[in-house]
């Protein structure tokens, strides 16, 4: 198939089809057109040379039969000894003699006279296309010569005379008027020849791209097995296919992650439902007293308000997609951010009698301040849930032109190798009922929001040997704002 | 007949745990696999309610190690994962029945109960011997037609009897299944009940509960001599 640029137009780009056609078309026209004038051209030079140079030596032939004999020019020039004078022919010629009388004509000029126009010098005949006396065209060689003298009177000086010999022109172009006839319509009827089977070319190498589009229409994407068939289609179609496999396998992919945030989502929702069913049977199992049906009814109220800030955490990382669009960068301490996420969860620390460690140097960063506190935020949370109660450590370390945030405290260990799934969607380390907020939620969420912050962030689990507990801790870097990294003390010893 | 609770989710556990005392069940309920694990091999429990995902100990790994050290109690599986694989997996394990969480309380109360029946193997609600019906499922006893009134224990205890009827039960085995570990533990608390219960039964006819000194109490027409 013939690869196409693409010319770009203001509105839709010509059809693929439409693009060979006219290319080659106007290729094919302007081929058989210039094909066409060159063999007319050759063919009418080669028809006007042979005829001149005919009737030039028709003229020096004729020249010959002219005699001088004393002191008169006298030609032995008639029809009889050259039938084609005859009158009415397409033939005819003229003798003058040196001061300019007509000597002789041919019959047919009748009185009129050719065009005694002449080379300067006698020798070669002059050529020109003229006009004849009776109006057609016609070629005319006009000659000077010297009239040898008689054999009979070799004395006589010999005279100088002048014949023109000519002949019209009516056939040739007559027949160069048919050549140019049958060239055009030959051209005509070759281009249409042409342009058909181009037509059908068109069509005919287009056709693996209907088979494409129709493989592409009944491609079934719940079932992984579908995919295209790659043999029934030319190779300039394999890189798109190529693609389009990646594509399909991609598609395949999100929508089952999807499915499996969907079936996360109805599953997590079991659980508090399974809570509201038991305590609402059970309280109308049988009449209670007011304190009971209050209690129930508390407890029932508490289960929604756990599964409504489920819901908000979903919602909000399902929304952080379009936060991307809607944030704010703004150059920040992260000190200054820790501080405020500190004193914000100072009541729940302080109930835990959690010891909270700081080890903050200084640093900035260019960064949404909002997401920064989100995270601290959330981290810290989930420090106090899972952790013990005993420590909790936050500490803010800058290397070169990154500073790394960390959160860590004590608790029942997660395994090692677990550590990097803390991130995953309502993942728990005991696969057991949060009791948190944010329902598993927490730090998928923190996951998505230092993505956008342009960071990584990272979990580590460290087991203290011969215990069920350990140390974990979460942490995640950033890019410093940028006039902090040039020559400030702190980053000096990096 | 006592059953063991199994289940992390407090909001549950607590209302399963309510509710099968309200139906006359000796319950113990706990949040923790591990904790569970010890207290069902630490008794012999006639039905263990058990919740798959745990914390510390996992509920399919309770169920293996239960089954293969031999125990006997009736398993009744909770679980929030509805897929097949998960529920035939439970059932080829040991558990002898599933319910899919959020689930009907009195649904479960109801399947604990036959499993109870299914244990003694008596097929049917109500249990008959002499001229004693017991219906299990009002929890309501008729000597010769009349209805006895009995406090929740003492019908507890006499449920016991009778699903063993005519065999000899030792106190060790009443106190096992009639009494939760909360219950004060003094020693003669199962013959001040069994007393309570002679006096209410012999008011309308022979006795029925005979005791094998030393040994046990038998529920039975009479005593072979």
């Amino acid at each position: 198939m013939k690869p196409t640029s693409s010319r770009s137009a203001p509105s839709r780009p010509a059809s693929i089809r439409t693009r060979i056609l006219v290319g080659t078309g106007l290729g094919v026209v302007v081929a058989f057109l210039a094909t066409g004038v060159t063999i007319y051209l050759l063919m009418r030079d080669n028809a006007v040379t042979q005829l001149e140079d005919a009737v030039g030596a028709r003229a020096r032939a004729l020249a010959l039969l002219v005699e001088t004999d004393a002191d008169q020019l006298d030609s032995d020039i008639s029809e009889r000894t050259i039938p084609e004078l005859e009158a009415g022919g397409p033939h005819l010629y003229q003798l003058w003699d040196a001061a300019g009388r007509v000597v002789e004509r041919s019959p047919s000029l009748g009185d009129h006279d050719l065009a005694r126009r002449g080379p300067a010098s006698s020798g070669s005949p002059s050529i020109e296309r003229v006009t004849l006396p009776d109006g057609s065209p016609g070629v005319q060689a006009t000659l000077r010569f010297v009239a040898a003298p008689d054999g009979n009177s070799p004395g006589t000086r010999p005279l100088s005379a002048v014949l023109a010999f000519a002949r019209d022109t009516v056939d040739l172009e007559r027949s160069l008027a048919d050549l140019r006839s049958v060239l055009v319509i030959a051209g005509v009827m070759a281009t249409l020849a042409c342009l058909g089977l181009l037509a059908w070319i068109a069509r005919f190498g287009l056709r693996p791209l209907r088979t494409l589009a129709d493989q592409i229409a009944s491609v079934d994407l719940d079932n992984p097995a579908s995919r295209f068939d790659t043999a029934v289609l030319p190779s300039e179609l394999g890189p798109v296919v190529a693609r389009l496999d990646e594509l399909l396998g991609r598609l395949r992919e999100a929508m089952a992650r999807e499915r499996a945030l969907t079936a996360d989502v109805a599953h997590e929702l079991r659980t508090p439902l399974a809570g509201l069913k038991a305590t609402l049977q059970l309280a109308l199992s049988r009449d209670r007293d007011p304190a009971r049906y209050r209690a129930a009814m508390q407890t029932c109220l508490g289960i929604c308000e756990q599964t409504a800030r489920m819901i908000e955490a979903l919602l909000a990382l399902a929304r952080l997609d379009d936060l991307a669009r809607s944030s704010v960068s703004i150059r920040c301490s992260i000190r200054a951010v820790i501080e405020e996420a500190l004193a914000s969860a100072n009541a729940r620390l302080a109930e835990r009698a959690i010891a909270v460690e700081l080890d903050v140097a200084d640093a900035c960063v260019e960064a949404d301040r909002d997401r920064l506190r989100l995270v601290i935020d959330n981290l810290i949370d989930n420090a106090i849930v899972h952790g013990d109660g005993e420590r909790l450590q936050v500490s803010v370390r800058p290397t070169s032109g990154i500073v790394t945030i960390r959160v860590a405290n004590t608790g029942s260990a997660v395994a090692h190798q677990d550590a990097p799934r803390v991130f995953e969607r309502f993942w728990r380390a005991d696969a057991a009922r949060s009791v948190g907020d944010h329902a598993g939620l927490g730090l998928a969420l923190c996951h998505r929001l230092v993505g956008l912050l342009g960071g990584t962030i990272t979990a580590a689990s460290t087991p203290t040997s011969g215990t069920e507990r350990g140390e974990f801790s979460i942490a995640f870097a950033l890019a410093t704002a940028r006039d902090t990294q040039t020559g400030n003390d702190h980053q000096d010893h990096s | 007949m006592r059953v063991l609770v199994i289940e992390d989710y407090e909001v549950v556990r607590e209302a399963i745990h309510a509710s099968l005392v309200e139906h006359g069940f000796a319950v113990d309920a706990t949040g923790s696999g591990t904790d569970g694990a010890w207290l069902a091999h630490e008794h012999d429990y006639d039905v263990i309610v058990l919740d798959l995902m745990l914390p510390g100990l996992d509920g399919v790994t309770i169920l293996s190690r239960l089954r293969a050290a031999g125990r006997t109690a009736a398993v009744l599986v909770l679980t929030a994962r509805t897929a097949l694989e998960e529920r035939v997996r439970a059932l080829d394990l040991g558990a002898d029945d599933y319910l899919v969480k959020p689930f009907d309380l009195a649904e479960l109360v109801a399947r604990v109960r036959a499993m109870v029946r299914r244990r003694y193997q008596t097929s049917a609600p109500r249990i008959r011997v002499a001229d004693l019906e017991l219906d299990t499922a009002r929890r309501e006893l008729r000597r010769a037609g009349e209805v006895i009134a009995l406090s929740a224990r003492e019908y507890a205890l006499l449920e016991y009897l009778a699903l063993r009827a005519g065999e000899l039960v030792t106190r060790t085995e009443i106190w096992e299944h009639v009494y939760d570990f909360r219950s004060s533990a003094t020693s003669n608390v199962v013959d001040v009940y069994v007393g309570y219960l002679r006096r209410k039964l012999e008011a309308h006819g022979p006795r029925l509960i005979h005791t094998r000194r030393g040994q046990g109490y038998t529920l039975e027409a009479h005593l072979e001599p």
